[in-house]
């Protein structure tokens, strides 16, 4: 059989629907590349060998029937651990949660059942979705496939070291400053963060309330566009999902995009120590330009203080967010206790890793008495900036574009006693989540054998656009068609 | 020293919703435990709130009905503190803006009416249960078990001004409150379940000053006895403390019926640090005036409107009026009674209704939504009486028969053969017996014995077995009298 | 602003944290670091400025219709005790 894994899920779909393919067979060499790839890759928490295969027998019946069936259908997906999946252990990556199974289903996980998708596991991330290379999940570190010596990013990095490795079609993760976008530039994936309120939050396990979106991980911004679809579209169990209308994200891809306007931001440009990324976004300029589009510096400074302001908004939003992890309800309890205050700090001591206490202090600081103003509020107010300065640029450009990340996939360990280096390396994503925009990474080249992303940010609601223009850039290289050599021997292909 | 009291009150109400406030759970109250649950309102990982729209619009009623300002723009916060009832580790509430600023509550103290400022009326949940195990209370018991049924049950939190005066006034502002609720239907007005309850801030200050001396706040009276008795002991305790020289520590009290003292509750001085913020979940809300206006226009009327009603154009006494807007099941029924549009005039119905039907009302310890006397029944009865059929000593009777039994009225008069015999030639026909069997008596009364007069009329109803109307038999005699002079 | 043992101690309290002295030592440390990074904020001219809580537009309110939902809370509970969640001890403190 051909290799599947590598293709993206639009050109198996079209198999499966002429009956080349049967859902079993490609179900099953996903399976296999999970076996084989797992023990070095580790992207998966879970992963449902039975039931991803007699989900496949039942899609491809439907096939067999010839009924209409949605776009995506009978294609492997892996979901991120923080969606909750009914009778699935749902982690976050947490010893909080290390036995927990959740009784209900998310939004997102229902809609993706409507389009018979198939779940084939939940993957690694950092825990409860705080951090930048999933070395803070407390089970194990999830490998880069370009380089097992380097992290595959974060939070989401599961959900994009499997996509990469062939151990998933598609995936789904969850972005709050970059975690798909991230994870998926240095996986050399596409990782689309839609506009919040886009896609429904019921059933993600909350990080960050108001910067929390969940977004496709996939190998092509078609692929993207397509599953955007699936997942999106206002959700009754959501106050702050969206009723704007949506469109076929896909039936805009192939538009020209002769006279687009895109900026980019001098200063962030000029911050960028990296030649290799900086020459990267360069010349993915020079490919749009040669569509069309022309290009030119803006001055934006939400890039200088909208890490500051992250770091404290998520924080803070973060620290109610995760009082509910007391060991009462379920959850990890702690053992041998004498009364409550006792079992409160101790099941929370015990069942959060560092960086999560970490993020609890801050944001429980930056809200607490006397320093609300200081902090918290301040913050809120920066972030009004931040959405101010991307509106006026919009009024102007059709979207902002940026190296996805300053710097290279980076090696275990590396940040690992220096919190502040770690949060300054989500300085490009950052602003996106806190104006509550849309933005794309698309895989843009490599350097030292390692991907690099390009990121495209757009106006609310307004992932169209994004997707138009990384879908003609994609057209036009061939980044996203290269597969990690090492893993092809690996799996003795 | 003299000092005068100041008292602020903070009033709890469970909002009559069939759901909860932040998830489709049924709220109802009496559920086996942990049933109206979900993954909401249990807090599990992912779950979010939506607020229910019926909250919204109990709140404006409520805000309406207090002469308030229903704010456009409210935001909903995040109240955090760590409680095993409390399932996500915060209590969405209203903080700094409100969805009702302002208003204020007349009621009557005395005789005489009392103005009390209302500071905000703000929309929360409820918190879930705790059953101590091993003891009564907290204090001494081995674990608890936890019920999330109530958890997130919608409240709206009533916050007065501090213009209180008495222990008496506190327990007739929340006696008015209560029954302003209960008509705007928002509220069932269940003590004992706990659908009421208030915080009690007190303090004292020297008779003829301004300043607020240092208050205390007592927790969590539900019954309008423990609020007149918390406070009054309260305020005993302050007066002593004061009177011996010593300071109120502003402080947390919890009040105990047993021995009807408050005692102060050990807490951590950090605890109170609820790092209020706005939810994130939950964008503002947003309230239009056409909203406001559309439920304005469907306002019911509220006690004190009715009372002036009842007085002014239906004749009803302010003793009658009060009584028939005390509870909101009395008023019901009264209504009821009046949209019959029957011959009995409402001045009737008010006298029956406050007399012998509340009477037995009271004796058998029902309310009006229960008596098997139906609204309906009462008008017939009344009709007969008012038609000259029935004696009001008979109606009595009948009254309490159909009280007890529930049968039709007129098939309790057929039984008895109750009905009242106002026929001239029946009744002269006995009169005339009656005078035959006591010849002297016509001369009796001629020379103006009038207990002569009441002899034949007691012995009409004694042949008649009550059923003759008097007043017939009492103008017959007359004119026999009258005609044989 | 400098964060103090003290604050830190406050701050653990609050959020119900369990934290060995030795950890308390590096958390001091490197929060403050993230907290002098914070400094960037205060070049901002930030007078006048609304705060921005959420970028959500759409007021979403469910209309008030009850069920029943199919969850086993028993299932869960890390101590289940008759009908409810079993929690140790509670010391006589305020809610
Ligand atoms: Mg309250
Ligand atoms: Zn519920």
């Amino acid at each position: 059989m051909s290799k599947t894994y590598v293709q993206s899920a639009i050109q198996i779909a079209s198999q499966l629907k002429n009956r080349q393919l049967t859902v079993k067979a490609v179900v099953s060499q996903v399976l296999d590349r999970i076996r084989i790839g797992e023990p070095r890759i580790k992207a998966y928490l879970d992963i449902f060998n039975d039931e991803a295969l007699a989900a496949a027998d039942q899609v491809d019946r439907l096939y067999d029937k010839g009924d209409p069936l949605p776009p995506l259908a009978g294609i492997p997906i892996a979901i991120k651990d923080n969606i909750c999946m009914k009778g699935k252990k749902t982690t976050c990556a947490s010893k909080i949660l290390e036995n927990f199974v959740s009784p209900y289903d998310a939004t997102v996980i229902k809609k993706l059942a409507a389009h018979h998708l198939i779940p084939v596991g939940k993957t690694n991330m950092d825990e409860f979705a705080m951090g930048s290379s999933t070395e803070n999940s407390a089970f194990f570190p999830t490998r880069n496939p370009w380089d097992e010596s380097c992290v595959p990013g974060g939070s989401s990095g599961g959900s994009a070291a499997a996509v990469a490795a062939g151990e998933a079609i598609l995936s789904i993760g969850s972005d709050t400053g970059g975690s798909i976008r991230q994870p998926a530039s240095f996986c050399g994936l596409v990782g689309m963060k839609p506009t919040y309120g886009r896609v429904s939050r019921f059933g993600l396990v909350a990080f960050a309330s108001s910067l929390d979106q969940i977004g496709p991980i996939t190998r092509t911004v078609e692929d993207s566009a397509h599953l955007l679809n699936a997942i999106c579209g206002y959700d009754s169990l959501d106050a702050t999902s969206s009723d704007q209308a949506i469109p076929d994200f896909a039936a805009s891809l192939n538009n020209p995009i002769q006279g687009r306007k895109v900026g980019v931001p001098r200063h962030l440009f000029d911050l960028i120590e990296n030649a290799a990324i900086k020459e990267s976004l360069v010349n993915a300029l020079d490919v749009l330009k040669s569509d069309g589009v022309t290009w030119e510096f803006v001055d934006i400074n939400a890039f200088d203080y909208a890490v500051a302001t992250y770091y404290i908004v998520a924080p803070a939003e973060a620290s109610a967010n995760l009082s509910r992890f007391d060991g009462v309800r379920y959850g990890h309890r702690a053992q041998g206790v004498e009364n409550l205050a006792q079992m409160y700090k101790q099941t929370r001591g015990q069942g959060f890793g560092p960086e999560v206490k970490r993020r609890i202090i801050l944001g429980t600081y930056a809200l607490s008495s006397g320093y609300y103003e200081a902090y918290y509020l301040k913050a809120q107010k920066a972030r009004t900036l931040v959405k101010e300065e991307f509106n006026h640029l919009f009024a102007k450009y059709d979207a902002i574009v940026t190296p996805t990340t300053p710097t290279l996939p980076f090696k275990f360990g590396e940040h690992a006693n220096n919190p502040l280096a770690m949060y300054l390396s989500d300085i490009s994503t950052i602003p996106i989540n806190l104006a509550g925009l849309p933005a794309i990474s698309v895989p843009c080249g490599f350097s030292e054998g390692l991907p690099m992303g390009l990121q495209l940010i757009g106006k609310p609601y307004d992932e169209s656009t994004l997707l138009n223009i990384a879908h003609q850039y994609q057209s036009q290289t061939n980044h996203h068609l290269t597969f990690p050599s090492q893993l092809e021997a690996l799996y003795g292909v | 020293m003299a000092f005068e009291v100041v008292i602020g009150l903070e009033v709890h109400a469970q909002l009559k919703t069939k759901s909860k406030a932040f998830c489709a759970c049924s709220n109802r109250f009496g559920a086996e435990p942990n049933t109206n649950v979900c993954p909401v309102c249990l807090g599990l990982p992912g779950a979010l709130p939506v607020l229910n729209e019926q909250v919204v619009q109990m709140a404006i009623k409520a805000g309406l009905a207090l002469n308030s300002q229903i704010q456009h723009r409210s935001v909903f916060a995040r109240k955090n503190y760590f409680y095993p009832d409390l399932p996500k580790g915060y209590q969405i509430s209203q903080f700094d803006l409100p969805i009702v600023l302002g208003g204020h509550l007349d009621i009557t103290v005395d005789d005489e009416s009392r103005r009390i400022g209302i500071t905000r009326i703000h929309i929360e949940e409820d918190a879930g249960k705790l059953v101590h195990q091993g003891a009564d209370a907290i204090a001494g018991s081995d674990y608890s078990i936890v019920d999330l049924n109530r958890a997130s049950v919608p409240l709206i939190e009533i916050v007065s001004e501090p213009d209180i005066r008495s222990a008496k006034e506190a327990r007739i502002y929340m006696e008015t409150l209560k029954l302003i609720l209960e008509f705007l239907d928002v509220c069932d007005g269940n003590l004992d379940e706990g659908s009421l309850r208030a915080d009690a801030n007190i303090s004292l200050r020297p008779v003829g000053t301004t300043a607020f001396g240092t208050r205390t706040e007592v927790k969590n009276l539900n019954s309008f006895r423990s609020i007149e008795r918390a406070i009054l002991s309260e305020i005993e305790r302050q007066t002593e403390v004061l009177n011996s020289g010593g300071r109120i520590i502003q402080q947390t009290r919890h009040y105990d019926d047993a021995t009807q003292t408050t005692r102060p509750l050990r807490s951590k001085e950090q605890s109170h640090d609820y790092r209020y913020f706005p939810e994130p979940d939950l964008p503002p809300l947003v309230v239009t005036d056409a909203q406001i206006q559309a439920i304005r226009d469907v306002l019911p009327e509220l006690p004190g409107a009715k009372i002036d009603r009842y007085q002014s154009e239906s004749g009803l006494s302010e003793f009658e009026a009060v009584v028939l807007t005390a509870d909101q099941d009395i008023n019901a029924y009264f209504e009821h009674c009046l949209s019959l549009s029957l011959s009995v005039s409402a001045r009737d119905f008010a006298k029956w209704v406050v007399g012998d039907l509340m009477s037995l009302v009271k004796e058998h310890k029902q309310d009006f939504s229960q008596t098997k006397v139906t609204p309906s029944y009462l008008g017939a009865l009344l009709g007969l009486v008012n038609a000259g059929k029935l004696s009001g000593k008979m109606a009595k009777e009948v009254l309490a028969t159909v009280f007890k039994t529930g049968e039709d009225p007129k098939s309790v008069i057929k039984k008895s053969g109750a009905t009242q015999v106002s026929d001239p030639s029946a009744l002269r026909t006995i009169i005339d017996q009656v005078l035959e069997k006591n010849p002297d008596v016509l001369g009796k009364i001629r020379s103006g014995k009038t207990n002569s007069a009441d002899f034949v009329i007691g012995q009409v109803m004694r042949e008649t077995r009550g059923q003759a109307n008097p007043d017939v038999v009492r103008s017959l005699l007359t004119e026999i009298v009258e005609s044989a002079a | 602003m400098t964060l103090t043992s003290s604050d830190l101690d406050h701050v653990i309290e609050l959020a119900r944290l369990d934290i060995p002295e030795t950890e308390k030592t590096l958390y001091l440390a490197q929060l403050q670091k993230i907290l002098d990074s914070m400094a960037a904020l205060d070049k901002l001219d930030l007078s006048g400025v609304e705060p921005t809580f959420s970028t959500s537009q759409s007021v979403n309110l469910r209309p008030d219709i009850d069920r029943v939902f199919d969850v086993t809370p028993s299932e869960i509970a890390p101590l289940w005790e008759e009908n409810g969640f079993q929690v140790p001890k509670i010391l006589d403190e305020e809610a």
